[in-house]
């Protein structure tokens, strides 16, 4: 998504990015990010929330008008309530994550 | 930049994705390094109130009487009605797992959202249609040069004033 925003950014239309995967994100550097850390799939909200999906796009496009550094990413203040520890069951079915010590992936909350 | 440095609580995906697929051929995302390669950079024209949002989405999202994405490099759009029901929206992609998006299209293609936002004055307007394709597209080139400017020449002919791109 990244790559579409550099192109359109380009010929002169702003874009702001939503991502939940910082690292993708910043390895394609698109010129406005706004990160919502809850798991793919759910990049602007919960289902049947609305309330909450509209909190989430408001808060994002009100952040685009405070970046002012092609490539900048700004953490928006949502927390992925009632499922602790989904973070090392994102994206790996039947994986246990390891880290780069070989030791399952603990994450800091 | 602050930006550069990952948080240590986030997920790393480009980690698992390759151990999740050590078997097969590496997808690999596109990586500018922001010194070298800095992003382009288009001010923004007026205030958030007054600005019409082009809605962008890579969900994998289409309509009942539309043809479905299939899941080899396809580089093809739809064009959604911002009045369609979230009834009639449909989802074809392999790369997240779209159960709760399935259930409310809004978790990766907030056109109900924008919409609330526009009637309370919080934007200038929504774009109509909004743009959707699937994400999962493993060739870089045919993205960049099939996908991204056909969905640029039609922003442009939409006139809006920031591109709003929400991936899945």
């Amino acid at each position: 998504m990244g790559l579409i925003a550099r192109v359109i950014e380009a010929a002169g239309v702003p874009t702001l990015t939503m991502t939940s995967a910082w690292d993708i994100t910043a390895a394609v550097c698109p010129p406005r990010s706004a990160f919502v850390h809850y798991p793919l799939g759910h990049q602007t909200g919960r289902p049947n929330d609305l309330d909450g999906q509209t909190a989430i796009v408001r808060a994002a496009l009100e952040a685009a008008w405070r970046l002012e550094h092609p490539g900048e990413i700004v953490r928006l203040p949502f927390r992925w309530e009632g499922d602790d520890g989904w973070e090392e069951r994102a994206y790996a079915p039947g994986l246990t994550p390891t880290g780069p010590d070989g030791k399952p992936l603990r994450v800091a909350r | 930049m602050d930006s550069a440095a990952i948080p240590p609580d986030v997920v790393r995906y480009i980690e698992r994705t390759r151990a999740l697929y050590a078997t097969q051929a590496p997808y690999r995302w596109v990586e500018n390094d922001p010194e070298t390669d800095p992003p382009p950079w288009a001010p923004l024209r007026r205030p958030l109130a007054q600005s019409r949002v082009a809605l962008i989405a890579s969900g994998g999202i289409y309509r009942s009487d539309q043809e479905p994405f299939h899941f080899q490099n396809d580089t093809s759009h739809r064009e959604i009605p911002l009045d369609t029901d979230a009834s009639a929206l449909r989802i074809s992609h392999f790369g997240y797992d779209s159960r709760d998006a399935q259930e409310d299209p809004g978790c990766v293609f907030p056109v109900r959202a924008l919409r609330r936002l526009a009637a309370e004055r919080v934007i200038g307007g929504v774009v109509d249609p909004a743009l959707t394709f699937m994400g999962g597209i493993y060739s870089a080139r045919r993205t960049r040069d099939e996908l991204a400017p056909r969905l640029r020449d039609i922003v442009l002919r939409q006139k809006a004033d920031l591109a709003y791109l929400v991936p899945a």
